[in-house]
């Protein structure tokens, strides 16, 4: 069975209801909806993350997102994946990424998210620059620091 | 011996470092990432333990890829989505 995909990259946000209809269908059993929000992290300097600007190449983040697709199809028995990324600048307790999975059973739901949680964060150009209350900026660099994840 | 000349964009922290995000590299042909790479090195900027992903055409290619006059490349650090 073919398994319905979403995959966008832009400035603009979404809604869990938008989501919801693209992944619900008739003989789903689950559906996992999560949303990434931008946390008030402390700064190296002490300072609290205010904002979060997120840049990025869409045009190759949806391919390398539609090649994380493929191996989430052959790993898991999944109907739909509709995934999000807001490019630009996101506030603290604002979304970031949004991500549906549909399935007949949970487990490969909640399992699909996870993978690719983790490859979204391996392969997918997309950077951030933490932007503090006293506007002072860090990128983040996951290789160079203990990123919590 | 005639040389390339490529534009590059820098991403992250590079952009930061490099002090651009759109720069012209120029070097003696034939060329490759590694030597990209090893031109990367002289900027004290850079943190000698960053990876630097270099890429063409959407796909990061290897070190031995061969730049050629005119291409337009992508110099990515590690990525920090989600």
């Amino acid at each position: 069975m073919s398994m319905r995909q979403h995959f966008s990259i832009s400035s603009e946000p979404v809604t869990a209801d938008v989501i919801k209809a693209f992944i619900q269908e008739a003989s789903t059993g689950a559906t996992v909806i999560f949303e990434g929000i931008v946390r008030p992290d402390q700064m190296g300097n002490q300072e609290q993350v205010a904002i979060i600007e997120y840049e990025g190449l869409a045009e190759m983040a949806t391919k390398e997102l539609e090649k994380i697709g493929v191996q989430l199809q052959s790993q898991f028995d999944i109907q739909s994946i509709y995934f999000h990324h807001v490019l630009g600048k996101v506030a603290v307790g604002q979304t970031a990424v949004w991500v549906g999975i549909s399935a007949k059973h949970r487990k490969d739901a909640f399992g699909a998210l996870d993978v690719l949680m983790d490859e979204v964060k391996k392969t997918v150009p997309i950077f951030k620059k933490e932007i503090g209350q006293e506007n002072s900026t860090k990128w983040v660099v996951p290789t160079l620091q203990n990123e919590k994840k | 011996m005639a040389g390339i000349s490529v534009d590059i964009m820098a991403f992250g922290i590079l952009k930061d470092t490099l002090g651009h995000d759109w720069f012209v590299w120029k070097h003696p042909d034939p060329a490759t990432v590694l030597d990209l790479r090893n031109w990367l090195k002289q900027f004290p900027t850079i943190h000698p333990q960053l990876p630097i992903a270099v890429v063409f055409d959407q796909t990061y290619q290897p070190d031995n890829f061969e730049i050629k006059n005119g291409m337009k490349l992508y110099l990515m650090p590690p990525v920090s989505g989600g």
